[in-house]
């Protein structure tokens, strides 16, 4: 039965090409806008999450005096600040002679300084303190030379490793390598590269100059608190890392079980958490938009097959004076309704798979249709003629049969 | 007979031919009048939100007063973080305002409004009073001038006085959410609060803003105390925003003595950079358009959507109904009916649909604007006259549009053919 009424539904539409068309569109359109503005959020949230990755590393985690991922009450901030002592430089050492080769720890400090080189000058370089463990920790796409040695930080080498931006401002046609920069009045020398490495969201990651944290200590004087970058050991499982870093800093500081950790460890799924909050608040607004453009289609549907209930009256009333029951009736008009808006569906996915592929090369960034949105727009398109062929197959079940068959 | 009476006459025979049309067919004008409705509220809606934003984003600033020049000491804004670059720039000081006033024939006088950073990564400031505690409060120091530069309207007590900045008096002006924050709604002034450890009391209380982004406004915000106080109790305060209001209609001259004058004090050297910013009221607004105007493109070219569906809705039902009455335009046209009248006819009737709903879809989008403004104050969505015109005007167009194809097709047919059409 299910087969006749969907050979039924297509004969019908087939016999008006024009107007079955421009009821298909409709879906088509609507259809299209969703999937455009669904894949585009998704890009964005994509985009901020390959970014998160890019400066924190995928399984990297942060442990921090006061480290909150997007707002948090000033109340609260208050009370880490006053509960959450600041983390020491006594304290990493505590946690890197106890990690016993499960978690990987680099300290991280850093400021906004001018960097120079005869003459040339980058101000506002973002100049990083840390040790060499963070090249274990992250990768830092050092292309040319090394990254720091262990021993460079307790020796306070004066060496460096700078970003991309940083090479084009101050070497534009030499080689830096072997050469020196000036950091706040000292010299250091270049003894790494870091490849182009991109931006994210707020700035560039090009622009950093990396140096020894004793170095940085010379330079710029200890910071208040120190930013510990960590993450578990290759081949362990990230949460053990993380479980094993809170348990050695709450031993390092005495913390007796049942009292709240006296630091904040930042994940990057809370880091992303953020995020998903931000594209979720576009899609707020943006969403129901869209949807009163799947309602408009869902009316010019019901409209078009509407027309074709009127036009077949007369047909419909003999095959029901010949026995044909009302629920094939319903059936064969649902079937139409529903053919006509999964066509209109599919058409749309298509067209937007195609705008989107299209202003992806053009904007150089990566949008992507998702299969299951792909589904969900498929889906959307077929409930949405359900809906619409629910009027005019009521009115054509309740149709007078005589009144019908004498109709014109 | 004139040309005018020709065309009123074919455009009345044509509108009835429209208006019989559509009758006959009640529930389809209906559900294509309905896809224009959708269509219209959306736009309507969304619309009038957007401007209604950016009208209460426009007035907030309006409110720091339009004839006053703001000048400080960053390149950015004076409200967000200073970058390395902008830090080593010397700060302004409040001793400005005095060599302003005194050398600038165009400045009427200068308000000072020192900005305290609430949150720094050794303090988190709150202000409490009792069990209440205000947890998002900006802390601002002023000059007892300050609320006449930018004309803020006090709901009870007064700005500070000269003797209350000479001595640095722990009082304090509040914002109308932090007042209704701190003593719930009651008379503030009088009463005294915490902030910072230290004890304030309250001789003035401002009235809520009317400017708004998305119901809130910083200024609501403010807990302001004597500018002197400011710089004991918070030393770490340095971005001096100096509020320069000129004489009536003289903003430009009063900005172009402002900036020799300041240069001068900075003793920046000819030639050299400006070491500071300076803006109005106007300038932010243009900028705040500059920036917002491709969103605004973008959601509205968004919303037209749902409207482009409806206007197909409209293009389908004509082919359908020149396709019905495809033997009728045959005999139309073999009697002497001329092309341009056939076109007209369903012109008009994709008109009068597309019309229709647009004005119900305005009629609802008002009715919805103002339910939304009952329920949520501050947002606003009342569509104003010119979007309730403009919607009505684009559907019609629209239904023009739709109609145009189908029209041309009825006004093309060749009426034997027609006439043979079953």
């Amino acid at each position: 039965m299910l087969n006749e009424a969907l050979g039924q539904g297509a004969s019908a539409l087939r016999g008006n090409p024009l107007r079955s068309a421009l009821g298909a569109l409709a879906i088509a359109v609507a259809v299209a806008t969703i999937v455009i503005v669904v894949s585009a959020l998704d890009g964005v949230r994509r985009y901020a999450e390959a970014n998160t990755a890019r400066t924190f590393g995928s399984d990297t985690f942060l442990i921090a005096q006061v480290a909150s991922p997007g707002r948090i009450s000033r109340r609260e901030v208050r009370e880490q600040l006053a509960r959450n002592p600041a983390i020491r430089r006594s304290e990493l050492a505590f946690l890197t002679r106890y990690a016993d080769d499960t978690v990987l720890y680099a300290p991280n400090a850093q400021t906004r300084a001018s960097v120079s080189s005869a003459g040339r000058r980058l101000d506002e370089a973002a100049i990083t303190g840390t040790t060499a463990m963070l090249a274990e920790i992250r990768d830092l796409n050092v292309v040319r030379g090394r990254f720091f040695r262990a021993a460079e930080d307790p020796d306070g080498s004066q060496v460096a490793v700078i970003g991309a931006d940083v090479v084009d401002a101050l070497f534009p046609s030499q080689d830096p390598l072997g050469r020196a920069i000036r950091i706040a009045g000292r010299r250091f020398d270049v003894i790494g590269l870091q490849g182009r490495i991109g931006s994210a969201g707020s700035g560039s990651l090009d622009e950093y100059v990396w140096i020894p944290l004793r170095a940085y200590e010379r330079a710029f004087g200890a910071p208040r608190s120190l930013q510990i970058f960590a993450r578990a050991a290759p081949g362990l499982e990230p949460v053990v890392g993380e479980d094993r870093a809170r348990v050695s800093l709450r031993a390092a500081r005495a913390l007796p079980p049942g009292v709240a950790d006296t630091f904040d460890v930042l994940t990057p799924d809370a880091a992303r958490g953020f995020v998903a909050n931000l594209s979720g608040r576009i899609g707020a607004a943006a969403g129901p938009i869209s949807l009163m453009a799947l309602l408009a289609a869902i009316v010019v549907v019901t409209n078009t097959v509407l027309v074709s209930v009127t036009q077949r009256t007369r047909e419909i009333g003999v095959r029901r004076a010949l026995g044909a029951r009302r629920s094939q009736i319903l059936a064969e008009i649902l079937a139409e309704s529903v053919l006509l808006s999964v066509a209109g569906g599919l058409s749309g996915a298509v067209a937007a798979w195609g705008v989107l592929s299209v202003l992806g090369r053009l904007l150089d960034v990566p949008l992507i249709v998702a299969p299951q949105t792909v589904a969900w727009a498929i889906a959307a398109a077929a409930g949405s003629g359900l809906i619409a062929g629910w009027y005019p197959g009521r009115r054509a079940t309740r149709l007078d049969v005589i009144g019908a068959i004498r109709s014109e | 007979m004139t040309r005018r009476h020709d065309l009123r006459r074919a455009l009345g025979e044509a509108g009835g031919l429209a208006i019989d049309g559509l009758r006959s067919q009640p529930a389809r004008s209906a559900l294509a009048i309905l896809g224009i409705v959708i269509g219209i509220v959306t736009v309507v809606m969304v619309a009038s939100t957007l401007v209604g934003l950016r009208n209460s984003v426009a007035l907030l600033f309006r409110e720091l007063g339009t004839e006053n020049i703001f000048a400080y000491h960053l390149g950015g804004e004076p409200y967000s973080a200073p970058t390395e670059l902008d830090a080593q720039r010397p700060q302004l000081k409040p001793e400005y305002a005095s060599e302003l006033e005194r050398l600038g024939p165009s400045i009427r006088d200068v308000g000072l409004e020192l900005i305290v950073p609430a949150v720094t990564s050794t303090r988190a400031l709150t202000a409490r009073a009792g069990v209440n505690e205000a947890d998002t409060v900006l802390v601002e120091g002023v000059s007892p001038n300050f609320y006449d530069v930018v004309g803020a309207e006090f709901r009870g007590g007064r700005p500070f006085t000269a003797t209350e900045e000479r001595v640095r008096a722990q009082v304090a002006v509040l914002g109308a959410s932090v007042s209704r924050a701190l003593f719930g709604g009651a008379d503030a002034v009088g009463r005294s609060f915490l902030l910072g450890g230290d004890r304030y009391f309250v001789v003035g209380e401002l009235a809520p803003r009317k400017g708004t982004f998305f119901g809130e406004n910083r200024n609501d915000s403010v807990v302001a105390i004597p500018v002197t106080t400011a710089r004991r109790k918070f030393p770490d305060a340095r971005n001096l925003v100096l509020y320069i209001r000129a004489r009536p209609g003289a903003r430009e001259q009063a900005r172009a003595e402002a900036g020799t004058i300041l240069r001068l004090l900075r003793n920046v050297p000819r030639g050299a950079e400006d070491n500071f910013s300076m803006n109005s009221a106007d300038q932010i607004i243009a900028q705040f358009d500059r920036i917002g105007a491709q969103i605004f493109l973008a959601t509205i070219a968004l919303s037209a959507v749902s409207l482009a569906i409806g206007g197909l809705g409209i293009a389908n039902v004509m082919i359908i109904s020149v396709t019905e009455r495809t033997r009728e335009i045959g005999v139309r046209l073999a009697i002497g009916a001329r092309r341009r009248e056939v076109r007209l006819q369903f012109l008009i009737e994709a008109a009068i649909l597309s019309g229709a709903g647009g004005v119900i879809g305005v009629a609802i989008a008002t009715l919805l604007g103002v339910l939304v403004a009952f329920v949520a104050p501050g947002f606003p969505a009342a569509p104003p006259l010119w979007a309730v015109t403009a919607g009505v005007i684009t559907s019609v167009g629209v239904g023009v549009l739709a109609g145009y194809w189908p029209a041309r097709r009825a006004a093309a047919l060749d009426p034997v053919e027609a006439l043979r059409y079953e």
